[in-house]
């Protein structure tokens, strides 16, 4: 008996493989390209967070309170590892709808940024590795915060005047 | 003999629908990849000039540092404008 054999033909082979080839170059690059995206991605999102936080930086240091003398009320405070900037400024409590003056506390630690409005059980929190935080004095008012991480140096000055 | 598998259509439909999903998620991560970009441009142009009318008042200008800035490749001071010039080429100009 004559057994018919079933198989691929030359043709067809080489089809397949020119498909099966165009397929694995699109789809590495694809994912080659998408993992670049993702670490642009969670770069620009670490620097925009970064860039929020001095700005809420700023405008609180714009409203805190000030001394009789007409400058700020800002205490800053330099550990070994974080620099903590405490002052008072004017706020609505939600719950009350009262105008009082609540304390707020920055704290520009190694790694992480916080701001605690009086004893806040939610705090902002901002983590990013290789974070660090210094601060020089510019003049007897006038600070420069320096907060330096894996990619990008941010400056704010602070305006204790 | 009957082989199970799937049609050349069915094949084509699914790759379509993959090719459609990547797509979108790749157009939506650049969207907000630029968003971001934008947001930080405007918050580095915002904190820069904030610092510098500060120092301005104090005499202090010599101590802004650009490298805390980091979108900004120059700046410029002509009587109250204060010309900023980002490294993606875009000129901004701000009265102080």
């Amino acid at each position: 008996m004559k057994r018919k054999f079933h198989g691929f033909s030359f043709v067809e082979v080489l089809v397949a493989l020119a498909v099966a080839a165009i397929i694995i170059k699109l789809s590495s690059s694809l994912i080659l390209d998408l993992s670049r995206a993702d670490w642009q991605y969670s770069h620009h999102r670490t620097n925009a967070e970064i860039e929020l936080f001095l700005k809420i930086f700023r405008n609180d240091i714009m409203h805190a309170t000030k001394k009789p003398k007409a400058t700020k009320n800002i205490l800053i405070e330099r550990n070994n590892d974080s620099i903590i900037v405490t002052f008072k400024k004017p706020v609505v409590l939600p719950a009350e709808g009262e105008l009082t003056f609540a304390e707020i506390t920055w704290i520009f630690g190694d790694n992480t940024l916080s701001r605690n409005v009086e004893a806040d059980s939610h705090p902002l929190i901002l983590k990013s590795e290789g974070m660090t935080s210094s601060m020089n004095q510019l003049s007897d008012l006038v600070f420069y915060l320096t907060i330096s991480t894996n990619k990008k140096v941010y400056k704010q000055v602070i305006d204790g005047r | 003999m009957k082989y199970k598998g799937f049609i050349l259509l069915e094949v084509l439909v699914a790759l379509t629908i993959v090719g459609i999903a990547s797509v979108i998620y790749w157009e939506s991560t650049m969207r907000t990849q630029a968003f971001n970009k934008q947001i930080s441009q405007k918050f580095v142009l915002e904190r820069l000039v904030h610092d510098f009318k500060i120092l301005q008042t104090e005499n202090m200008t010599q101590n802004l540092d650009l490298e805390g800035y980091s979108q900004i490749e120059d700046i410029m001071k002509r009587n109250n404008i204060m010309i900023i010039k980002f490294q993606s080429g875009e000129v901004f100009e701000v009265r102080l």
